[in-house]
């Protein structure tokens, strides 16, 4: 007795991995959105003049930067509570997500920073814009084209991330691999279409990523 | 070039969707010229298979595959033990992992068509264990409640057949479920009788209700499909532990002191 493939699996299952595929595009979004606040926050803190914002966002970035994300999870989801602070699984697999993806979202961004010539924000002041003008307005927009290709980076490895969200009990696409493995011990047939699953959401989102790079493209 | 990726890729994926594997069925003979046997046992299922604070794997479990050991090679630590859970025992056995499963496995239809059975060596039913202040008194309170499960686990798959409205929060090990339970984010968790009252005396801040065991069916050891020699073996030596008593004294020495909870093993 052999082991015989049966892709109908996945049709059956069909409507249960796409609920999986859409709340893990759905956490992956906000991540991303979220994520990107927060690096932009953690840049302007590394970059700043206060020495306590650079010490906050230094330590930030190292501790989240160097704990795998999956004790992170862990410690958000199953450790907290102890402390008295419960949050819901898609809480926490959202925060635990933000805060990891945020790390090195700071990195980028403050490199994307510091990238830019000190002339411009000499320029800006010498026409009278304020400090938050002219990061607003000069800086932010060309550290964005600087750092968009070590941003998409971060987004792929977030989606990819997402799937460690399953050991919290979040229904999303590993989750179901995980779930119909149990009942159906069908491991190639399941985790091969996971991956397909994946490899399209990262694909379509490498290709946004590409046409936002070339929107913004300087233009010469 | 993107296109030449693409090409690639489809026909790794055609030719993958065209293959079988082909498993053998001597495991007894593979056991033997390999000098030791390979089982596959809980690590979090206490007193089924555990593991001691020195990291040594303790339990029935564990126990019966050192006398099937014994049997083989005279000598009970021609042994590895593997550390399995409920969700992965199964793929650990039938892609060659594991010789043998020795995981507190319940006997099911669904299981059959994918594993051998060894004649049944447990009688088990389920429990749910709550918090001492709950209202819960028998599964069908749970309705429209939250209910930690385990994947892969019996439990799961009763709670879906009986209370389809209680949502299942599903995790991979049966302490992340009652780490759950404990931090209130469910109102009880059902799994075997048998493990829960072991869990119950070491937290004292639950209790288990339920009474009596539901939803029962036989634990069995799982060998691979078509593995007729191996599997005759098994069961021989599991017939041979009755007959000389081994079995009753493993079993008054991890149950003996829930012998009146427990179902008996017709």
């Amino acid at each position: 007795m052999g082991y015989q493939l049966d892709p109908y699996i996945i049709v059956k299952h069909l409507p249960l991995f796409l609920k999986g595929v859409f709340l893990t595009v759905e956490i992956s979004f906000f991540a991303i959105l979220l994520g990107l606040a927060i690096g932009i926050l953690g840049a302007v803190a590394r970059t700043s003049r206060f020495k306590i914002l650079h010490i906050i966002g230094a330590s930030y970035v190292e501790v989240f930067r160097n704990t795998p994300l999956l004790i992170q999870i862990f410690i958000i989801f199953f450790g907290l509570p102890g402390l008295g602070i419960k949050l819901s699984p898609y809480i926490s697999g959202l925060t635990a997500l933000v805060l990891y993806v945020g790390a090195y979202n700071t990195e980028v961004i403050r490199a994307g920073l510091e990238a830019i010539p000190k002339g411009q924000v000499e320029a800006a002041k010498s026409l009278g814009l304020t400090g938050v003008q002219t990061f607003r307005y000069v800086m932010l927009p060309q550290t964005f084209r600087i750092s968009l290709p070590a941003l998409g980076n971060n987004w792929v490895a977030l989606v990819k991330n997402s799937s460690l969200v399953s050991v919290i009990g979040m229904v999303e696409l590993t989750w179901v691999a995980y779930d119909l493995n149990a009942l159906t011990f069908r491991s190639f047939e399941l985790f091969g279409a996971a991956t397909l699953f994946y490899l399209l959401l990262i694909f379509i989102l490498t290709n946004i990523q590409s046409f936002v790079e070339k929107r913004f493209a300087y233009r010469t | 070039m993107r296109s030449k990726t693409v090409a690639v890729l489809l026909i790794l994926l055609a030719l993958m969707l065209s293959f079988s594997v082909e498993v053998t069925a001597g495991t007894l003979q593979d056991v033997k010229a390999r000098g030791k046997l390979v089982a596959g046992v809980k690590t979090d299922f206490p007193p089924f298979g555990f593991v001691d604070e020195k990291g040594v794997n303790k339990g029935f479990d564990p126990d019966i595959a050192r006398a099937l050991a014994k049997e083989l090679f005279g000598k009970e630590d021609a042994l590895e033990l593997v550390a399995v859970t409920s969700a992965n025992r199964i793929p650990f056995l039938t892609t060659g992992k594991i010789d043998i499963i020795l995981a507190s496995m319940t006997i099911t239809e669904e299981r059959k068509k994918v594993i051998d059975y060894s004649i049944p060596y447990f009688m088990s039913g389920h429990l749910l264990i709550v918090h001492k202040d709950s209202k819960i008194e028998k599964v069908q309170d749970l309705a429209g409640k939250k209910v930690s499960t385990t994947m892969g686990s019996t439990g799961d798959m009763v709670i879906g057949k009986l209370v389809p409205t209680a949502e299942r929060i599903k995790f991979q090990h049966n302490s992340e479920s009652l780490q759950a339970l404990k931090d209130r984010r469910t109102e009880a968790f059902i799994q075997d009788d048998v493990l829960l009252l072991d869990l119950q005396k070491r937290n004292p801040e639950l209790k288990i209700v339920g009474w009596p065991p539901f939803e029962s069916a036989p634990y069995g050891l799982g060998v691979r499909k078509g593995d007729k020699e191996w599997l005759d073996f098994v069961d021989a030596t599991l017939t041979k532990m009755n007959k000389t008593g081994e079995y009753q004294k493993l079993w008054d020495k991890w149950f003996g002191e829930n012998k009146k909870l427990l179902l008996e093993l017709k």
